[in-house]
């Protein structure tokens, strides 16, 4: 596996991190708590990816990068069970299905890394403008799935227009005064 | 430079960074600094003298890291990058908020998460050993 490939494993399990953090942050507190730990874990482990430059918990990695796939598949089996519909399940589909895109990638990649010997490190600094092209067009693919699944969570709904950043509040006052 | 994805990364992204900057204070002329909804940057980017400010401040960083040295454009690039990931997870947790970056569906939040996580990848993973070696000579001559 090469420094490139490398980094953009760790660049998607940052970016399923981040959904899995913005999904737990509007999940009720059983599910918040797992999503959260998922989305921290997920956070370090790719950071760990990029700092180490070799798979961390190489044997423990694979589960867990599917474990909150199968937490998802739970969800809407139960949502079914109980005479919903999978769309009303407790976790957004939209989000969930894109984290899952990039946990099935996770998987793959950690898969591909048991069956093949780790490269020389020093893979960035003998082509860097091509590295550095592998690294963009990873964190534009990661991003232009987050991106959307991070709208339609709950904190996607609740955002503010990023046009409005540091603006004033005024408008934002209710028009009709409640009297005294 | 040449050699080293860190100062390649960060005065590329310096530069664009301040061309940003400059070019939203073209499109916003006409807006108060805080009275406004922001103008769109080539039709696509929402700016508004803030965002130019903040564009110009992080430009100047990378570009004058990336044209220093390794160890400056590594810190550089890893500090941009995290801090604006660290935000937008604060921002999760405070919704409504203007501390909420990543969480929307636009043009931008797509092109900040990836350049933020482009800087992170490549100041934690590139230059590992460019930098101990500088550090190393560093101490010998020390």
């Amino acid at each position: 596996m090469t420094d490139s490939s490398r980094s953009v494993m760790a660049l998607a399990s940052l970016g399923v991190g981040l959904v899995h953090l913005a999904v737990g942050a509007g999940s009720p507190l059983f599910l918040a708590i797992l999503l959260v730990g998922f989305g921290i874990a997920e956070l370090g482990w790719g950071v760990a990816l990029l700092v180490r430059g070799r798979v961390v918990l190489p044997r423990a990695a694979l589960p867990l990068a599917l474990a909150p796939v199968a937490l998802w598949g739970l969800d809407i089996t139960a949502s079914v069970a109980l005479g919903g519909s999978g769309m009303a399940a407790s976790l957004p589909f939209g989000p969930m299905a894109a984290a899952s895109a990039l946990s099935f990638f996770l998987g793959a990649g950690l898969a591909f890394a048991r069956r093949r010997p780790p490269a020389p490190l020093a893979a960035s600094a003998a082509r860097p403008g091509r590295y550095l092209l592998g690294m963009t067009l990873g964190a534009m693919l990661v991003a232009g799935l987050v991106t959307p699944a991070l709208a339609g969570t709950n904190a996607g709904t609740a955002a503010v227009p990023h046009g409005e950043h540091g603006t004033s509040t005024l408008d934002d006052e209710p028009t009709v005064h409640s009297g005294h | 430079m040449r050699n080293s994805p860190n100062r390649l990364l960060a005065t590329v992204f310096g530069g664009v960074y301040i061309l940003v900057g400059l070019l939203g204070f073209a499109v916003t002329g006409g807006v108060g600094f805080i009275a406004t909804e922001g103008n769109l940057l080539l039709g696509l980017f929402a700016v508004n003298p803030l965002h130019n400010i903040a564009h110009l401040l992080i430009g100047a960083a990378l570009l004058i890291a990336g044209l220093s040295n390794v160890a400056a454009a590594k810190s550089v690039n890893t500090v941009v990058g995290a801090v604006y990931l660290l935000l937008g997870i604060v921002g999760f947790f405070l919704v409504g908020t203007a501390l909420n970056i990543l969480a929307l569906n636009t043009a931008d939040h797509f092109l900040h998460l990836a350049s933020a996580i482009v800087l992170l990848g490549v100041g934690l993973a590139a230059d590992k050993n460019t930098v101990r070696n500088t550090d190393t000579s560093a101490r010998v001559h020390a």
